[in-house]
């Protein structure tokens, strides 16, 4: 459907990607030329790939007639649409397309949104200020670590940074964390790429303190006076009323509520504790008018007038206390983070580069709907129709950079596609703004309301009937559940997200079957028992229930929320016997090839680490496989001996007699030719496995990008062992095990979710957040960075926050929505419940409070479904159409001795014992080649400098002894214009080879000869010119004299002209 | 048939009496190579050659001007930009200069007038006026956006303030040059082209050979030699890609067929009939991707011996050189590489940035010049350093760690005792400071030169390695000297930071251009060296979008239309360009094997068009191709983890009696955290490495902190402690703290050359020390009065044990941060700065088990352990214990583990659970074996080994 936009509700399963596919289909099929101006945004690489691969494979296949099914739709709406006059031939067309897109490949625009706001930010960049030609940084953790450790350089010499790292090791002391702040500046230093910080920034309306020292200074000043005001003024009202009290003789048994929220007991508690909050029973009194005071005493009237002057005080003020409190906490960050930004941008500059983190920020302030059309006609793309994908990821300031588009793509009456689902939004921690989908779209482009349409894809062609089923009743119910809670800005985001219309799917029809089965396992306060290892040990029986079924274990995927949590049930399901591939599993540093690989560069960059060499010895034995002796291994190093290392290491591990010194090579070589060398010595290229593969790739990438030397990338490894990890190899067998978030997008006929149980309001690592508020002073700073606690609701911050935790409980909830809607076939949930709250309460609350649910629900297991054996259900998976071949080893030789190059420096310089000098000989003998005739001197020299032979300062001088040369008595003759001149000249002789003498002077049949020669005379000097006359002779000359021109001392005094006879 | 022969043929037939009168231009000078071994073939007798030109020096030749390098022109562009235009400093500008220079230099091969192009329009009448017809619509789809916007706006403005300036700029940058009579390419082709009517040479034929894209330029000196009837042009063409009109291969051909006659009259046919194998293999990673192919050419030349010779291996990603070369199986003999390699994957490059480092990084003190040790160790572990003196250089850089020195002077030092000579020269040289860009040139090129001169002394005859280092030395002396020369040229003076910004920047984008000799062995090769020329076999890696081709990221200013308008190329023609090269090979080839990477990232795309292309379509069209497209996977190894089990045999129990003879309580805690810890740690003491600390690590922070407790309160030791005392204490901690801290450091060996009062992140250490024991203090006042009776108080004593070969003494020992006394009572106290809490003695039974088996109690079990030593040694019998966790101070105070004192029963239950354990690690029974726990593995030493 063309000339509008079309907004896409594609719940799990929906056949998205289809659908996409088709759209781009109908868009390029109704003009053949099309393609070039339709852009298709995906969100990963992968994605990326999919379609462009997808929509060749359709046009190839729709080319020959085939997939008539979608020729049928095709053809149906473009002739709805009335777009062709004859009715569309859709393989004539599809044939048309593919040839066009297959040569104009370039032109075929489906890519990342980060590889488009680059290619825009590029071609701006001079105007933006940011380096030209600018390489793209991936790496933010590295760019922090270098802007940090700057930063604490600065430590001392800048002393208002000084002051504030201070007053940030003392918060830190107070809240009893660790005093090594790097690893905590990093994080703050993390929010210089959050959208949530540049959004405060530019929605700020005042001009911003971040950047200006002394209005951070003054900022600061103005809210501490806020804090400090608001508690002297409370503390001293409270002694005075307090003296009052003490001088009267009063005690708590005098006031109305005694020492639990009397008058009195408020006074010291606000004195002794700190704490401002009046009590509620207090309030009470007051709120009724009543007398604060049991017994009567003459200073009764004026301790209630004090006391209510207090709460009301504190009322009208706490809303701006609580702010200032808020943010005096956190007061170093403004500091801070002012010079990370400054920092960040020293390193964009110096090194030439843009971090990727950084790029959709950088563009927002660039793209504004009325610049659009210059900033595409300097890119030189006409893009006329647009489609996103993944749309509920989409950060605010990507929809930004990409909103002109869009606009300009209905204004044209062109086609524009959003596609997305809101219930799957679970990447908030990387600026994905679900609210976009849900709403921000209708209205940021109300101006085109008629235009838009929205639609719901509600057929599910992943799952089978009774897990859709589920799936519909759990989570309407779970929503309403939810929803009995007040919070409606929560709910509003909750209920819409999970509006009915949008959430209930229809069964394909095709798969009717499905199984679902939910356990939980309650928690007891008072017995305290780890109710995740009774959910672990059920696994064990579903997996055993899976075995019997007939399902393989990669029909089986078992999704968790946390690292450690993929850590704990892997090492179970391994223990049973079976094959994992789990995070942990893929990791590169969990082969022992690289660990030794790993020891080895250690051992050869200290050869006296005694670690290393044992790391090295251990893992070798291990490799070369059989019995090794452990001790052996392990006690070599005492006392210095390695009699073992040495025995066993491969004999070109050393040179050396006394085995002491690591062979010579290795200590020349660098960082990946060192690996390489040692692959190779330690023949690990015998049995090849990716981990290896892996281990040399990121050497190699990293010795591209980095100082490639051998401490620094140990330090990368020490960093990042964590984290690289090879991809899943075709055709593995073994257990899935995975985060929900990596798992989005996967299926798998079998999922188990084991921990179903994490917090509803808990936000990953992620504890504070940016709140802005338009109540002076604080509206002089765009926004703060301050902790998300629960008081903020009752700060200027509100509304923030209110926001923050809504949207982190959507995030929550969507992440069971991704999870249970991943199977096919079958789908295990166990929920440990915990002390605390958690999703799995709420799991357990649908379960119980209503009827469909309760009553399937008994001895906490709910089940729904029937289970068929493994093989009924499965429908044969389709054919592989590209073979895949298992290598099982590779090359790693060491190429030196067999490579030809030409070297370049041609003994230009020569070495002696003490000196390097410029071989002047050759050089002289360079020049006078180059020279026709006398009159050529200047420019030999001029050329000579301009390829850099000789340098400025040295022009005059060898200009001198060319001419002291040319016009020597004997030879002059020769560089006069009697003679036709052959110095670039060549022979070619019939032998193929081809000749060139220094100098050959031709007249009619008379030929002369002449060589140059720099050294002492040698015999083979004459040899050489009797050849070339031979050669001369049989070309046809008669005459030929020849000469060698002895140059000697260089200084232009020919040493001698000898003639050879 | 061949190109190359063919036009061999041809001019031997045309020219035979006096080749001499001939002159061949071809794209480039490789292709002359192989024409001259060609047309040698065909004669009989010795003649002198026909002139063989690369179309570069062919125009260099007709212009008379010479063209210089980048350096020099974006120098003087920056000159002529800095006339009209604001700059910033020169190592800024660079890159910018860099695509300024290329748009320059475009314009000139278009023959544009700069007059047009770089005029700033303010309406739309305008442009009609101005400029040609056939231009205006495109022109206009540009300005007309421009003009549209009326406000201001600050990033058109930053454009049109540039694009109104760039004539001027490129109108002063080329003259300046001409004066000099230098150029770029385009300058100098420029001029040629314009004069080409009248000049005279000396051939009676030009033979262009080869063409594929021409500029302007290069048409029209073409078409002016064709028209003079000296010229003649040469097409190297498959009927595939000239007949097929979408097939982008043929782009330029086509269009080029219709302008010039072909002399070789047909395009071949090899595309659409020849017979070719055609293999595409998938593999993960660029490195698996290369080691796949190593792989199949092992294989292919197994099958086919001899065939090297007829092979050429094509590297469109010139990265990937290395480890390709690394990736050639032993049955190829010779390689010959011919195409550039990166400057900045280089060995010397990754030294020239430590020395960037070093020589930015270091400070004067005293007037003594200090380099920061990261950047000494990095250098010295360099290749080109490290063989200098092995021995000394790690003895050295272990001395920097035991020391703990962040500052180091090796002038004076180490180097002070090495042996006199070239090594010695040389690391004397590194450690010179120097400050600005003259006296940085010197000094590397000295280096450059002694390094060559250790090459030649060092390094093994015939060993290409070798030769190699000196072709990157070479490479970056002449660099240098270019820099020289232009900076003494023009008389400036770069301050340091600018000139190693430069210097790096531009060695950063510089490759090393390697000819090898073309006629023999495996020919390793770049796309572009691979035009005219003819192989059997081909390997062709990179296939991917993004590498095969390159891609649309096109670095130019001039906006997408204004090119358009004025013909100028843009990606698409790039594209067709690429198309041509890869098409030509595989016309000429019979065996063809692609490879591509499969693992996308944010470098790398999906598989080339030119696959889709062959699987799609030429295949097709060509029956007599046989296709294959596999995905090559290395098979996944399940990796289990290895036990390890140290079974205490006779041997092992009396080694572990020899080493451990004495135990103190953290030694016990490493055996209840896990007992292979233990024995790696105490029995064999297998060392962990050493680094150097710049902020204190945990370890050293928390000897500091103690010693300067012990610092403080020495004066008060054996007396009463009162709340004036503490107060005194407090004053002195603020007014004197530096030299208490100092004091402290000194009398630590390896902590007195950690200079904590430097600038820099090494304060934090002292100010954190400081706030810490403020706290302490005021947590102090709580305990008032007390007196103090010892304070890091050792303490030793003799146990016996009963194990299997009888009765063994030992010692057990500990050093007790502080016993004090208050009320008749004394208490036990340590001091922690990690992590600690502690748990309550509540529930016995329980608490007793997990002391000897939780690492969860550990500061429990250490106290008791001070408890159970004061008892034996002094009898304690009433006493209490406690820590004072650091970091909870300010709300916790001191943390007793029970109110009351322990009773004689606790005691005595601890000392037999305690002996207990000691005689389970001297015992034969119990195993070392990694724990079951993989939690407790986190912070040990010895994970890379267990696998945890
Ligand atoms: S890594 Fe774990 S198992 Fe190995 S020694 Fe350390 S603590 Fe024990």
């Amino acid at each position: 459907m063309l000339n509008k936009l079309n907004i896409f509700q594609a719940s799990a399963g929906s056949g998205k990607t289809r659908t996409l596919v088709k759209e781009y289909l109908e868009i390029a099929l109704s003009n053949p030329g099309n393609y070039k101006s339709t852009l298709a945004i995906t969100f990963t690489n992968k994605a990326t790939e999919e379609m462009k691969s997808r929509v060749v494979d359709y046009l190839i296949a729709l080319s020959k007639g085939g997939e008539q099914q979608l020729a049928s739709e095709l053809k149906d709406s473009l002739t709805q649409k009335g777009k062709l006059v004859e009715l569309p031939d859709i393989q004539n067309l599809s044939s048309e397309v593919l040839k066009n897109i297959l040569h104009d490949y370039s032109n075929f625009h489906i890519s990342t949104i980060d590889s488009f706001c680059i290619k825009v930010l590029r071609s701006f960049a001079k105007e933006l200020g940011l380096p030209v030609g600018f390489n793209v940084e991936l790496d933010t953790d590295k760019v922090l670590e270098d802007i940090t450790a700057k930063l604490l350089d600065r430590i001392g010499t800048d002393e208002e940074l000084t002051k504030y790292i201070d007053d940030y090791i003392l918060y830190r002391l107070d809240e009893g964390r660790t005093w090594n702040i790097a690893d905590d500046l990093k994080e703050i230093g993390r929010e210089i790429f959050s959208e949530d910080y540049w959004k405060k920034k530019l929605d700020s309306k005042t001009s911003d303190v971040y950047g200006d020292r002394n209005k951070t200074a003054e900022l600061i000043s103005e809210i501490g006076k806020i804090k400090f005001t608001f508690e002297n003024y409370i503390k001293t009202k409270a002694g005075e009323i307090k003296s009052v009290i003490e001088s009267d003789n009063l005690t708590h048994d005098d006031f109305v509520n005694k020492s639990r929220g009397g008058a009195y007991s408020y006074m010291l508690k606000i004195l002794n504790k700190n704490d401002y909050e009046p009590s509620v029973s207090l309030r009470n009194v007051i709120g009724k008018d009543g007398d604060l005071l049991k017994t009567k005493s003459p200073k009764s009237a004026i301790i209630n007038k004090a006391v209510r002057e207090i709460v009301d005080f504190y009322d009208k003020n706490l809303a701006g206390y609580i702010t200032a409190n808020a943010v005096f906490k956190t007061i170093y960050n403004i500091g801070i983070f002012s010079d990370l930004l400054k920092l960040l941008d020293d390193y964009r500059k110096e090194n030439h580069v843009m971090i990727s983190a950084d790029i959709n920020n950088l563009l927002r302030s660039l793209m504004s709907d009325d610049l659009s059309p210059f900033i595409y006609e300097k890119l030189g793309s006409r893009i006329r129709n647009i489609m996103i994908d993944e749309f509920q990821d989409t950060s605010g300031f990507q929809w930004n950079n990409l909103k002109p588009l869009v606009i300009n793509a209905i204004s044209e009456r062109n086609s524009a596609l959003i596609v997305g689902d809101v219930k799957q939004s679970i990447y908030r921690w990387r600026s994905g703004d679900m609210r976009l989908l849900l709403e921000g779209v209708e209205r940021d482009l109300s101006a085109f309301k008629e235009l838009i349409s929205k639609e719901t894809l509600n057929t599910n062609f992943r799952s089978h009937k009774n897990i859709v089923d589920f799936n519909n009743k759990f989570f309407l119910n779970l929503v309403s559940n939810i929803s009995n809670e007040d919070e409606t800005y929560f709910n509003h985001y909750l209920s819409e997200s999970y509006e009915e219309k949008s959430l209930v799917q229809k069964n394909s029809g095709k798969k009717n079957h499905g199984y679902v089965k939910i356990k939980v396992f309650p928690y007891n306060k008072e017995s305290d028992i780890d109710t995740n290892s009774e959910s672990e040990e059920y696994t064990k029986d579903i997996l055993s229930e899976l075995k019997n079924d007939g399902y393989k274990p990669n029909d089986i995927l078992v999704l968790v929320r946390t690292g450690a949590e993929s850590i704990s049930i892997s090492s179970l399901i391994t223990s049973l016997g079976y094959d994992v591939i789990s995070e942990k599993s893929l990791l590169v540093n969990n082969s022992p090839s690289v660990r030794m690989l790993i020891y080895l560069l250690k051992y050869i960059s200290d050869n006296r680490n005694h670690l290393a060499k044992t790391g090295v010895l251990y893992n070798y034995s291990i490799l070369s496989g059989g019995e090794h002796n452990l001790r052996m291994i392990f006690e070599d190093g005492l006392n210095k001996r390695g009699e073992h290392f040495n025995g066993i290491m491969p004999e070109e591990f050393f040179k050396d007699a006394d085995k002491h010194r690591i062979k010579s090579i290795l200590n020349d070589l660098v960082l990946y030719d060192l690996i390489e060398h040692l692959v190779s010595i330690f023949k690990l290229d015998k049995k090849a496995d990716p981990y290896i593969i892996k281990f040399l790739d990121t050497a190699y990438r990293y010795s591209k990008d980095n100082d490639a030397d051998v401490t620094s990338f140990l330090e990368y490894w020490e960093t990042n062992r964590n984290k690289l990890s090879i991809g899943i190899p075709e055709n593995t067998d073994g257990i899935r095990v995975m985060t929900i978030h990596k798992a989005k997008g996967l299926q798998s006929r079998v999922v188990i979710i084991p921990y179903a149980n994490w917090e509803l309001d808990a936000n990953g690592n992620r504890t504070s957040m940016w709140a802005s508020s338009d109540k002076p002073p604080f509206n002089k700073a765009s926004g703060f960075f301050v902790k998300a606690s629960s008081d903020l609701a009752e700060s200027y911050f509100v509304q923030d926050y209110i926001t923050e935790r809504a949207l982190t409980r959507l995030d929550n909830v969507n992440l069971l929505y991704v999870a249970f809607t991943r199977p096919a076939e079958r789908l295990y949930i166990n929920v440990p419940e915990k002390r605390i709250k958690s999703i799995g309460n709420r799991i357990a609350g649908v379960l119980n409070s209503f009827p469909e649910f309760s009553e399937k629900f008994t001895d906490n297991v709910f089940e729904t479904g029937d289970k068929k054996k493994a093989s009924e259900l499965s429908g044969g998976k389709e054919e592989e159409k590209i073979t895949v071949t298992e290598q099982k080893d590779f090359v790693s030789e060491l190429w030196y001795k067999k490579t030809v190059i030409k070297p370049a420096y041609k003994k230009l310089k020569i070495a002696d014992a003490h000196n390097v000098k410029i071989n002047r000989g050759v050089l002289i003998h360079d020049l006078l080649s180059r020279l026709k005739t006398a009159k050529d001197v200047d420019g030999c020299i001029n050329s000579a400098h301009v390829n850099g032979l000789i340098n400025s300062g040295e022009t005059e001088e060898y200009k001198k002894i060319l001419i002291k040369i040319v016009t020597d008595a004997e030879v002059k003759d020769w560089y006069e214009d009697n003679w036709t001149v052959m110095n670039e000249s060549e022979i070619l002789t019939a032998e193929g080879k081809t000749v060139r003498p220094d100098r050959v002077l031709i007249k009619d049949k008379e030929a002369v000869i002449i060589d140059y020669k720099t050294g002492k005379e040698r015999k083979e000097d004459e040899e050489q010119l009797k050849e070339y006359e031979i050669l001369l002779k049989q070309m046809g000359y008669i005459d030929i004299k020849k000469y060698l021109l002895y140059i000697g001392d260089y200084n232009g005094k020919i040493f001698k002209v000898k003639e050879i006879r | 048939m061949d190109f190359i022969k063919r036009t061999a043929e041809l001019i031997y037939e045309n020219h035979k009496d006096n080749l001499k009168d001939a002159a061949v231009v071809f794209p480039s000078r490789r292709a002359g190579l192989y024409f001259k071994k060609e047309l040698s073939g065909l004669i009989s007798a010795p003649v002198w050659s026909p002139s063989v030109f690369s179309i570069n020096d062919f125009v260099v030749k007709l212009s008379g001007l010479e063209i210089t390098d980048n350096l020099t022109l974006v120098f003087e562009l920056y000159e002529s930009y800095s006339k009209y235009l604001e700059t910033e400093s020169f190592d800024e500008f660079y890159p910018w200069g860099e695509m300024l220079l290329k748009d320059f230099d475009v314009i000139d091969k278009y023959l544009v007038n700069s007059d047009l192009i770089f005029k700033r329009i303010k309406n739309e009448k305008e442009i009609e006026l101005a400029f040609p017809i056939e231009v205006v619509e495109d022109v206009k789809k540009f300005w007309s956006s421009v003009i549209k916007l009326q406000e201001e706006n600050k990033y058109k403005d930053n454009f049109l303030n540039i694009w109104e300036n760039l004539n001027s700029v490129y109108k002063h940058f080329k003259n300046s040059l001409l004066s000099k009579n230098l150029a770029y390419e385009g300058l100098a082709i420029r001029s040629a082209a314009e004069n080409i009517y009248k000049t005279v040479l000396p051939y009676k034929k030009i033979y262009f050979a080869g063409f594929n894209s021409l500029n302007k330029c290069e048409k029209l000196i073409f078409q002016t030699l064709v028209e003079k009837k000296i010229g003649e042009t040469l097409w190297d063409t498959d009927k595939y890609f000239v007949d097929d009109d979408k097939q982008e291969a043929g782009f330029f051909i086509r269009k080029n067929l219709k302008v010039f006659e072909n002399k070789l009259v047909e395009s071949g046919t090899e595309l659409t009939k020849g017979a070719k194998n055609i293999s595409v293999t998938g593999s993960s990673l660029n490195t698996g991707m290369i080691k796949a192919f190593g792989f199949e050419l092992k294989k292919f030349l197994e099958k086919n011996p001899g065939a090297e010779k007829n092979t050429a291996v094509i590297l469109p990603d010139e990265n990937a050189l290395i480890p390709v070369l690394y990736s050639l199986p032993d049955n190829v003999d010779d390689i010959n590489i011919t195409m550039g390699l990166p400057f900045r994957t280089t060995p010397l490059f990754t030294l020239i940035k430590i020395i960037r480092k070093l020589q930015s990084g270091k400070i004067i003190e005293e007037k003594r010049y200090r380099y920061y040790h990261d950047d000494v160790i990095r250098l010295l572990l360099h290749p080109y350093m490290k063989f200098l003196f092995p021995e000394q250089i790690f003895g050295f850089i272990r001395e920097i760690k035991d020391t703990n020195q962040t500052y180091i002077e090796p002038s004076k030092t180490f180097i002070k005792s090495l042996e006199d000579g070239l090594s010695k020269d040389i690391l004397k040289l590194i450690f010179k400071p120097v400050f600005e860009s003259a006296d940085i040139i010197d000094y590397l090129s000295e280096l450059s030169d002694l390094l060559t001169l250790r090459l030649e002394e060092y390094g093994e005859k015939g060993d290409n390695h070798k030769l190699f280092q000196m072709e990157y030395l070479y490479f970056m002396n002449s660099n240098l000297n270019r820099l020289k020369d232009i900076i003494d040229g023009k008389k400036i003076v770069l301050n340091q930071t600018t000139f190693w910004n430069l210097l790096v920047q531009q060695l950063n984008s510089s490759r090393i251009v390697f000819t090898g000799e073309p006629l023999k062995g495996l020919q390793v090769m770049g796309l572009l060296e691979t035009r005219n020329l003819r192989f059997e076999n081909v390997f062709m890696l990179s296939m991917n979008e993004g590498v095969m081709p390159a891609g649309s990221t096109f670095n130019s200013y001039i906006p997408y239309n204004l090119r358009k308008a004025f013909g100028l190329p843009t990606y698409e023609e790039n594209d067709s360009i690429n198309a041509y090269y890869i098409y030509s090979l595989i016309a000429k080839a019979k065996n063809i094997f692609l490879f591509y990477n499969t693992e996308l990232g944010n470098d790398v795309k999906e598989k080339s068009r030119y696959i889709l292309q062959i699987e799609n379509e030429l295949r097709n069209i060509n029956t007599n191709i046989s296709y294959s497209h596999k995905i090559n996977s290395y098979p996944i190894a399940q990796l289990s983890e290895e036990k390890i089990e140290i079974i205490k045999d006779k041997s092992l129990l009396s080694l572990l009696k020899e080493n451990v003879k004495r135990i103190s309580p953290s030694d016990l805690s490493k055996y209840i955290n896990c007992t292979l810890q233990f024995y790696f740690s105490k029995v064999i003491k297998l060392e962990t490495e050493k680094k150097v600390e710049e902020i204190l690590s945990p370890a050293s922070f928390g000897t500091v902190f103690h010693e300067t407790v012990r610092e403080l309160y020495k004066p008060y030791i054996g007396k009463g402690v009162t709340e004036k005392d503490i107060e005194d204490i407090a004053a002195r901690v603020e007014t004197d703290f530096d030299n208490i801290f100092m004091k402290v450091l000194d009398s630590k060996e390896d902590l007195k050359y950690l200079n904590l009062s430097e600038k820099g992140r090494n304060t934090l250490s002292k100010s954190v020390i400081k706030k810490l024991v403020k706290r302490f203090l005021e947590a102090e006042k709580n305990r008032l009065p007390f007196s103090i009776l010892a304070l890091e108080k050792w303490v030793e004593t003799g146990i016996e044990i009963e194990t299997g070969g009888g009765r063994h003494s030992l010692n057990i020992a500990g050093k007790i941060d502080r016993i004090d006394e208050s009320e008749n009572i004394k208490t036990i106290i340590d001091y922690k700065t990690g992590d600690s809490k502690l748990k309550s003695l509540r529930n016995r039974d329980t608490f007793f088990e997990n002391l000897f088996t939780d690492p969860g109690y550990k500061a429990n079990f250490q106290t008791f352990f001070y408890v159970y030593l004061m008892y034996l040694t002094e009898h304690y019998d009433k006493c209490k214990a406690g820590i004072y966790a650091l970091k909870e101070i300010s709300n916790e105070g001191l943390q007793l583990m029970q109110d009351d004192i322990f009773t004689q029963e606790d005691i005595k239950l601890f000392g037999e659970e305690l002996t207990k354990k000691i005689e389970e690690i001297f015992g034969s029974e119990i195993p070392f074996t990694k724990t079951v726990d993989v939690k407790r593995c986190e912070y040990c030493d010895y994970k890379d080994i267990c696998g945890r």
